[in-house]
């Protein structure tokens, strides 16, 4: 097996409720789990999908992959080494593509500015070489040159995600985190930045983490997926095995509530509970129709199949009862 | 066929931008039957809300409105007198927006919100209470008792999402209009909410009119359907039947869009290009620019015509 190009061992992330001066110094205040004791490594070349929904922790996760925000406990490692020694390094190698464009692009600077920022904080080239890179960036994402000299509020919603994919690419970086990159556009729109995405990815030997709610696009894009609920990974594993079988309840309440064509009842009850009280054993179990009394006591540990899908959930551990 | 609930006849609207003037609507037409669910489906600038919204004069400024019939039992809406109007809103036809956050009064309890409304309509304090209990209950709310004296902040989405719609039912109206109802909700929660409100909609003999970007939400949901692209209707037909088997190329595009397998069988059938710029439409079909099969005749007007019995499509290559 080769050898991960990204590593998370045991990583959490926790943060205060209350970020005041008060808020530190009161004991017991309630903190909020957003990701609890995540492993897992990505491989170069790899797409790795990351699919929860809204409080499971991805966004944050995706986040601490990327040292955007220091783990709580656990660590980060990438291409073996602690990326924390050279954050400036790491930087050039690791980037992100955020889901709103309109909000992640500085709307009093042309796009010729916005693209020539990155490769200034990274020394590169003099400016004839920048401007050269820049028109070379633009072609990569499928954007005509004449676009350096417009500003966001000129481009459609599709065109500044693709200018900041292209920004996310300037100095040639090696992994990229995207988070949510399409949900802001329309399904026409969507597929083809997805397109995009794999092209630029098979073409540059790029690595992935995507991060989405959408299971369909993920099934698509992705070699692998992980599902997250409440801060934790409850399912990970290959991307057609999990879509075809998947192993945990939580996971195939998600597939069912995509794939459903009619209105059959939910298989998973009730909202997601708050990240701030995560509900105790296995944090899915009240709202899991096949949850028993081993659910409410003892977190699951993680099982791997022979098919290479890695679950947490009793069901695969010595069952509920 | 008997006369419907609610129909919409060549509704134009019309709205000034820094761009120019654009028209959210362009003569569009639709119906709603008693008890019928009836979706309209479109992506972002297709008007959808925009004629929602003016269907039951609710649009700001009104006087965006500058054509067209819009009957309720007959009536026609952009005759009545504001007075009447009103009542007929408060009593007969309801709306649930997209983000129940924002549409609840922040400041108020819930029980206040749902009570204040069952006293307008003239019921006494207990009888209220009674009522508003009992909705919370069937919206499947647990410890109703203990909701009633939160207020909106304290309930996560899929529960403020319920609440509104409670709000919205709680004079059965005859006709609910939903925008977006389930679109800020995570999947397993808005699976529940479409679930829930198909049931009421079958208690309560209630029409409903649909809007949504989500073509599974309204496949799931709807009766039928109408596709709408930069103002127009493109296609309208029985909602199986339509998403089975579309017959506008838009609606054929959109479809085909949605991912289904995995990378290794080819990229995704993307459709090429930008919606048009409304302010500067093309003569005739609005799709053309984007469109496979486009031809000289595109650039005529293509009006909505039956291409089959209950379906209709907005373009000349269209048949059954």
């Amino acid at each position: 097996m080769t050898a991960p190009l990204l590593r998370l061992d045991g990583v959490s992330k926790h943060y205060a409720t209350r970020p005041s001066l008060l808020g530190r110094v009161l004991p017991n205040q309630p903190m909020v789990r957003a990701v609890q004791d995540v492993s897992l490594s990505i491989a170069p070349g790899e797409i790795l999908g990351l699919v929860g929904e809204s409080g499971s922790g991805k966004s944050t996760l995706g986040r601490v992959a990327l040292l955007l925000e220091p783990p709580t406990s656990g660590t980060v490692a990438f291409d073996g080494a602690n990326p924390a020694s050279d954050l400036h390094a790491f930087r050039r190698r690791a980037q992100m593509v955020f889901q709103d464009p309109a909000s992640s692009l500085n709307r009093s600077l042309t796009i010729e500015r916005i693209l020539d920022s990155p490769l200034s904080v990274h020394r590169f080239g003099n400016r004839a070489e920048r401007r050269v890179r820049i028109a070379e960036l633009l072609e990569l994402v499928g954007l005509r040159p004449e676009m350096a000299r417009r500003y966001p509020h000129e481009l459609s919603g599709g065109q500044r995600q693709r200018v900041g994919i292209a920004r996310a690419l300037a100095i040639e970086p090696a992994f990229i985190v995207l988070d949510e990159p399409t949900s802001a556009l329309d399904v026409s729109i969507q597929a083809q930045v997805a397109n995009l995405l794999v092209e630029l990815q098979q073409r540059l030997s790029l690595t992935y983490l995507f991060i989405s709610h959408d299971l369909r696009l993920v099934r698509w894009l992705c070699d692998r997926i992980a599902v997250m609920y409440l801060g934790r990974i409850v399912e990970i594993g290959p991307a057609e095995t999990l879509w075809n079988a998947p192993l945990h309840p939580y996971t195939r309440a998600l597939l069912n509530a995509v794939t459903a064509e009619d209105l059959r009842p939910p298989e998973a009850a009730g909202d997601v509970p708050s990240p701030i009280r995560p509900p105790p054993g296995c944090a899915f179990h009240p709202r899991c129709p096949m949850a028993g009394p081993r659910c409410a006591q003892h977190a699951p540990r993680a099982t791997t199949t022979t098919d290479g899908v890695t679950t947490a959930c009793h069901l695969h551990d010595g069952g509920v009862a | 066929m008997p006369e419907p609930l609610f129909e919409v006849r060549h509704l134009v609207t019309r709205f000034r931008t820094e761009g120019g003037e654009i028209r959210p609507s362009r003569d569009v037409s639709f119906h709603v039957a008693e008890g019928e669910v009836l979706g309209l489906v479109g992506e972002s600038g297709s008007g959808k809300s925009v004629t929602a919204r003016a269907s039951i004069r609710l649009q700001q400024p009104e006087s965006a409105t500058i054509g067209g019939e819009l009957l309720f039992r007959g009536r026609d809406l952009r005759a009545m007198a504001a007075e009447d109007l009103r009542g007929l809103r408060a009593k007969q036809i309801a709306m649930v927006v997209q983000d129940p956050a924002a549409a609840l009064n922040p400041v108020m309890t819930i029980g206040d919100q749902l009570t204040r409304i069952h006293r307008l309509h003239g019921g006494s304090e207990e009888a209220a209470r009674e009522a508003a209990l009992a909705l919370l209950k069937r919206l499947r709310i647990a410890e109703p008792e203990s909701r009633m004296a939160a207020y909106p902040h304290q309930l996560s989405g899929g529960m403020r999402q319920r609440v509104l719609i409670a709000l919205a039912l709680i004079c059965r109206p005859a006709l609910l209009i939903a925008d977006e109802p389930t679109t800020a909700l995570d999947v397993t929660v808005e699976a529940e909410i479409l679930a829930l409100l198909d049931e009421l909609r079958r208690e309560l003999g209630m029409a409903m009119l649909m809007i949504s970007h989500n073509l599974s939400v309204i496949g799931r949901l709807c009766d039928r359907v109408a596709v709408m692209y930069a103002g127009r209707i493109m296609e309208e037909g029985p909602t199986r039947a339509l998403l089975a088997e579309p017959r506008h190329p838009y609606t054929q595009a959109l479809l085909a869009a949605v991912p289904k397998g995995s990378k290794a069988d080819g990229p995704l059938p993307a459709v090429p290009g930008e919606p048009p710029d409304l302010a500067h439409l093309p003569p005739g079909c609005p799709f053309q620019a984007r469109c496979p099969g486009a031809a000289p005749e595109c650039t005529q007007d293509q009006p909505l015509r039956e291409i089959a019995p209950g379906r209709r499509a907005a373009c000349w290559r269209a048949s059954a």
